[in-house]
């Protein structure tokens, strides 16, 4: 027995069709739907044809056994000037179909069944690229996901109602409401509702945003601000429109799974509606009828319906219906509503918040808990809101600088911040992105307190410390600071003419350092020849004195010749390396690139380098110098001591010392020349070829790592230096000494006892 | 068009024959059977369907791009279920796999599931590569060589032995009764496949034929681990007879298993042996036209309101019967209705050539894929007959 039809109410249409392209579509159906082809009058612009849809069940019988059948009628509904940039609307034809079970259904309007919503986004643009088989296509298969219960993308969760036709909008943090229905916060302890001052920001449009939530301990103050307003002319500039505003839900954790396409559109249909979802609402009577303080006629009510499954997209399973009253004096007598004032539904804005910054970056998180930015320069500003809009906001920011004119070519901060301190302004960016942000962890100045920065609490909470100073004196401060040995150290800096994006990102317990990392990388020449040709234009631009050497050139001076779009290039790549690494909370220490190509080709590479944990030994004569040997240094020369079995043997040390860290790096090798001469008492280390290999690492380095000491065994001790060690240790110290920058004498002795290092 | 994050099975239409690929929702993929016929016309005069290629597009490459199933069931040695074995699919040391081997497309099976009794009697060329794929593999394990692990060296024995034993290697043997859930190297949560034949008494019987000793299984489908229903049951029967099924329902109602394992219910039954009469009593049918109530009572344990039933065979008429039987057709009908009895000849034929049933695996069981949408806008491809071919034009 066939049901009732809603299309058996519409009149045939009698019109004339002129669009073009909804002739073609008519033709096409015409000769698709055979002698059943009808065109019935929907609305004044739109005709309706009625369509039977063939859908596939599944074999075990329907989800929830709802009520989708095998042959669906569908009415699809044209819009007669505006097709097809408008696309066609489908509504269901059964006045029996199973609406409140389905999601993706539109709100009902006017009396006419709900129309389905068939594409996840504008339909508009959907259908831009489809024909109208395509519609029916799509119709056939939303009902076939129907049927099987697979209509929610999301897996178990719940999908909100569709809402259409809405009367303005509410802006509020869904999860800060949720919190407060969840844990029964009433105003009143005990109620099942409470109260928030919501502002309407354009006189015009009957928008709603919450302010605050009414707390016993707040409301004389919210209640003194709102009065304070009242009292200001309804023309003053700074008038703020404020509306106290209800949330009402049920204290029981009964869920409800039903759709209602139908929402309140008066008092009398808001009550059925309330009863349904066992909303009490005696109490919300009272209070708008004996006196909330509203002046407006107009008031946001938010109800709060409680679903089996989280809502797609949300953090809880609340739903919220969002309305609007409008009640005025004669509307309300003796703690009742009297009249059946009209009700308005409006839809949600969820303002902006760090969790939804996260969602929509696609970030998955794992966001270290309070990170301290150094350096709020081109690179830092642009990496911070990289971080920003990811969500990660809990930095301390801090530079001492100001944003001057030059800086806008490079800095993400713009023309009308100058004067401002980098740090602060980065910050106020980034928060006013999250303006409802409860939980605001943006700090920003230009420096920390005197001698904070040594004190191990300061750094206690970072988990990360980044420095994008461009600095080389606050690297070696970095290098050498003792407080942060829980965080992880990272270092960026751009370098080769702004070309090369350098990330030196520490290991565990800081092994290996930064400095460990910039050795590393210099001795890096030696498998990759960009490196050694880097090196080499950093050796020749420092030698006519266009820049140091230092990796990490200064792109704050005016006369850095630098584009934006490289900053950024590097910015975002780097950006994303952090971010990566955040998310697998990889500990290990490692240096990203990432270099531009000027060829022929314009071009960008990148290239990850690991590295293992440093060997750190404190000199024995003075442990105020420290010898950090790249991983297998040492491993290699106690494996050439033991070869060499009872007689003494030795070598080279290739790297580099550094008198303001104190600290020696070896990072390789050189063995014993041929002409060497060894005894179990005695090793002579001869030299033939040994001036042609230190030029070899020199050259290659760009001068970065040079010859830095020596080694030899003492297999049968003694355990430290013999008087014939030290007498070498005289010469070179007196040859040393008259050097430009002196060398540390550094030799190292393979004894019995260990591997023993002295600095001189 | 089905869904590529869903479970799957397709049943290839190959006439008289069976070809199944199931496929998990991880990509792995399980081959039950083939039947790979040579190019041009087939039994029926159809246009072919082309399941090699379709076949090489449904399954993973490994990282050296050769083309793999996780598994291959052989349910029994006839020539209809592993026709096109020798061609198609790689025999030998998985590392001797060349780059020749590679342009001819050849599929690795990283794992193969073997009934001793194909050993019994091969009969052949496709079954005697098979089995002698099986005993390379075989003793690789019994000699515990290096690399019998690898993808392409391993293998599962399915049920008892013949005369040829395997005692040494009954830790990759499963019984009838058992449940498999690792397929080559990989627990699934989700999907397992329950054992039910070959039986012993079908090994050493006198009248013991291939078609009685074929392997009988269930594949099984949950929505989450934990749960005990099953979203999609789908029973596979290779050549199995009544006597088998007879045994079977005996048996698994013996063990219990019919209840604790819903080990007979049934969403999808791929008639046995094409839709033929066997499944239900002695041929020929004329003499043995009662259906035995064992089989009437095993297609009893079909669940839901639109159970299927497929019929992997050539198009059913009256005349020339033996298989399939239309007879047995009517048998079918008349359990699951005409709309569910579905044959793979004439299902679903486009352009003159029978496509694969398809079934997408949901929580509400198994249902045919979503039809695929088109678009606005349509270019020709190089592969345009109009393109490879000349087109004339003139006056004359």
């Amino acid at each position: 027995m066939a049901a009732d039809r809603f299309s058996d109410t519409l009149p045939a249409f009698a019109g004339n069709i002129e669009n073009p392209a909804l002739q073609d579509s008519l033709v096409y159906l015409r000769t698709f739907l055979g002698a059943d082809f009808r065109i019935l009058e929907w609305s004044e612009k739109r005709v309706a044809v009625p369509v039977n849809v063939t859908v596939d069940l599944p074999s075990l019988g329907n989800y929830n056994n709802i009520d989708i059948q095998p042959i669906e009628p569908v009415l699809l509904v044209f819009d007669v000037e505006n097709y097809p940039v408008e696309a066609p609307k489908v509504f269901t034809d059964r006045l029996d179909f199973p609406k409140d079970k389905l999601a993706h259904l539109y709100v009902a309007v006017n009396g006419k069944p709900p129309a389905f919503c068939y594409v996840r986004g504008s339909s508009n643009e959907w259908y831009a690229n489809k024909r109208i088989q395509d519609l029916i296509v799509r119709i056939g298969n939303w009902l076939r996901d129907a049927a099987a219960g697979e209509l929610s993308a999301d897996g178990d969760q719940f999908e909100p109602l569709r809402l259409e036709g809405y009367n303005g909008t509410n802006t509020y943090d869904y999860d800060q409401l949720a919190d407060i229905v969840n844990n029964k916060r009433s105003f009143v302890p005990g109620q099942n509702w409470t109260l928030g001052l919501f502002e309407r920001k354009d006189k015009n449009v009957a928008s709603y945003t919450l302010v605050k939530i009414l707390t016993l301990g707040n409301a004389t103050t919210i209640i003194a601000e709102f009065d304070e307003e009242k009292k200001k002319d309804k023309e003053a500039a700074d008038k703020k429109r404020y509306h106290y505003g209800y949330i009402i839900w049920n204290n029981d954790d009964q869920t409800f799974e039903e759709y209602d396409i139908a929402l309140p559109s008066d008092w009398e249909s808001f009550k059925v509606f309330c009863n349904r979802y066992k909303l009490d609402y005696t109490a919300f009577e009272d209070m708008v009828s004996t006196g909330d303080g509203n002046y407006y006629v107009y008031f946001p009510v938010i109800l709060a319906i409680k679903r089996p499954a989280n809502l797609i997209g949300f953090s809880s399973n609340i739903e919220f219906v969002n309305l609007k009253f409008k009640v005025d004096t004669d509307d309300k007598e003796g703690g009742k509503i009297i009249n059946n004032v009209p009700v308005l539904f409006q839809s949600h804005n969820q303002p902006l918040t760090e969790a939804k910054a996260m969602q929509i970056s696609g970030s998955t998180g794992n966001f270290p808990s309070r990170s301290v930015v150094f350096g709020c320069g081109a690179l830092g500003s642009k990496i911070v809101m990289h971080f920003g809009r990811s969500g990660l906001t809990a930095l301390t920011l801090i530079d001492p600088d100001h944003i001057s004119p030059h800086n806008l070519i490079r800095h993400t901060l713009s023309a009308h911040d100058i004067g401002v301190n980098k740090a602060d302004g980065v910050a106020d960016a980034i928060k006013k992105m999250f303006p409802q942000s409860t939980t605001s962890k943006m700090i920003s100045g230009p420096s920390f307190k005197d001698g904070l920065f040594d004190k191990p609490e300061t750094f206690e909470n970072y988990e990360w410390v980044f420095d994008f100073t461009a600095s080389e004196a606050f690297f070696n401060k970095l290098a050498v600071t003792k407080s942060m040995e829980k965080s992880q150290v990272c270092s960026v800096s751009i370098s080769d003419f702004g070309n090369l994006g350098i990330m030196l990102k520490e290991g565990e317990a800081r092994n290996p350092r930064i400095d460990d990392l910039q050795a590393h990388l210099y001795s890096q020449y030696r498998n990759d020849e960009k490196i050694e040709e880097w090196l080499a234009r950093e050796r020749a631009a420092a030698s006519t004195g266009n820049l140091t050497v230092h990796v990490g050139v200064g792109c704050n001076s005016e006369t850095t010749i630098l584009s934006d779009e490289k900053v950024s290039g590097h910015a975002a790549f780097i950006a994303g390396a952090i971010k990566h690494i955040m998310k697998k909370d990889d500990k290990s220490a490692k240096i990203v690139l990432s270099r531009f190509d000027e060829g022929e080709n314009y071009g960008i590479q990148t290239q990850t380098i690991n590295v293992a944990p440093f060997d750190v030994i404190q000199a024995i004569n003075d442990p105020s110098w420290s010898i950090r040997f790249k991983a297998g240094i040492l491993d290699q020369i106690t494996v050439d001591a033991h070869k060499a079995k009872r007689k003494e043997t030795g070598g080279v040390f290739v790297g580099i010392a550094n008198y303001k860290t104190k600290t020696i790096h070896v990072v390789d090798l050189i063995s014993a020349p041929p002409d060497s001469r060894a005894n179990s008492v005695c090793f002579f280390r001869g030299h033939q070829e040994l001036p042609e290999q230190i030029d070899k690492v020199n050259m290659g380095s760009g001068g970065q790592l040079g010859y830095i000491g020596e080694w030899h065994s003492h297999p049968l001790g003694p355990n430290g230096l013999s008087d014939v060690d030290m007498q070498s240790v005289y010469r070179h110290k007196a040859e040393f000494s008259e050097m430009t920058t002196p060398l540390p004498v550094f030799l190292t002795v393979v004894t019995p006892a260990g591997i023993l290092p002295f600095v001189f | 068009m089905a869904d590529s994050g869903k479970n799957t099975i397709k049943y290839y239409p190959v006439c008289n024959g069976d070809m199944t690929l199931i496929t998990l929702a991880d990509k792995t993929t399980i081959l039950v059977d083939c039947n790979i016929r040579e190019s041009a016309k087939g039994d029926d005069d159809e246009d072919l369907f082309d399941v090699h290629e379709d076949l090489l597009k449904s399954i993973q490459k490994d990282k050296d791009g050769i083309p793999f199933v996780d598994v291959f069931i052989l349910t029994h040695g006839d020539n209809d279920h592993c026709r096109g074995y020798k061609k198609n699919f790689y025999q030998g040391d998985p590392k001797n796999y060349s780059s020749t081997d590679k342009k001819n497309n050849l599929i690795r099976v990283d794992a193969m599931w073997f009934s001793p009794m194909i050993a019994e009697a091969h009969d052949n060329e496709d079954e005697r590569v098979y089995q002698k794929e099986a005993e390379r593999r075989l003793k690789l394990h019994r000699n515990g060589t290096g690399g019998k692990d690898d993808a392409g060296n391993r293998i599962r024995i399915i049920g008892y032995d013949g005369n040829e034993k395997y005692e040494d290697l009954d830790d990759l043997r499963s019984l009838p009764g058992d449940v498999v859930a690792r397929f080559n190297d990989k627990d699934q949560d989700t999907f397992s496949i329950f054992v039910h034949s070959p039986f012993k008494e079908h090994l050493t019987s006198a009248t013991k034929d291939k078609n009685s000793t074929s392997i009988v299984f269930q594949a099984r489908f949950k929505e989450k681990k934990a749960d005990t229903k099953f979203i999609t049951l789908a029973m596979f029967g290779g050549d199995s007879d009544h006597y088998a099924w007879d045994t079977i329902l005996t048996k698994t109602k013996k063990s219990g298993k019919d209840e604790s394992e819903s080990a007979l219910d049934w969403d999808i039954f791929l008639s046995p042996h094409h839709c033929s009469w066997s499944f239900f009593n002695d041929r020929p049918y004329v003499d043995n036209k009662e259906a035995k109530k064992t089989s009437l009572q095993v297609l009893d344990y079909k669940r839901g309101t639109s159970p299927k039933v497929i019929a992997s065979c050539k198009k059913i008429v009256e005349a020339k019967p033996n298989p399939p039987h239309n007879a047995a057709k009517k048998e079918y009908v008349k359990k699951v209705g005409d709309a569910n009895f579905l044959n793979t000849t004439v299902h679903d034929v486009k352009n003159g050539t029978p496509q694969p049933i398809i079934f997408e695996i949901t929580t509400q069981g198994p249902m045919k894929p979503k039809a695929a949408e088109g678009s606005a806008k349509a270019v020709g491809a190089a592969a345009l007959g109009v393109v490879n071919s000349t087109s004339k034009y003139g006056s004359r």
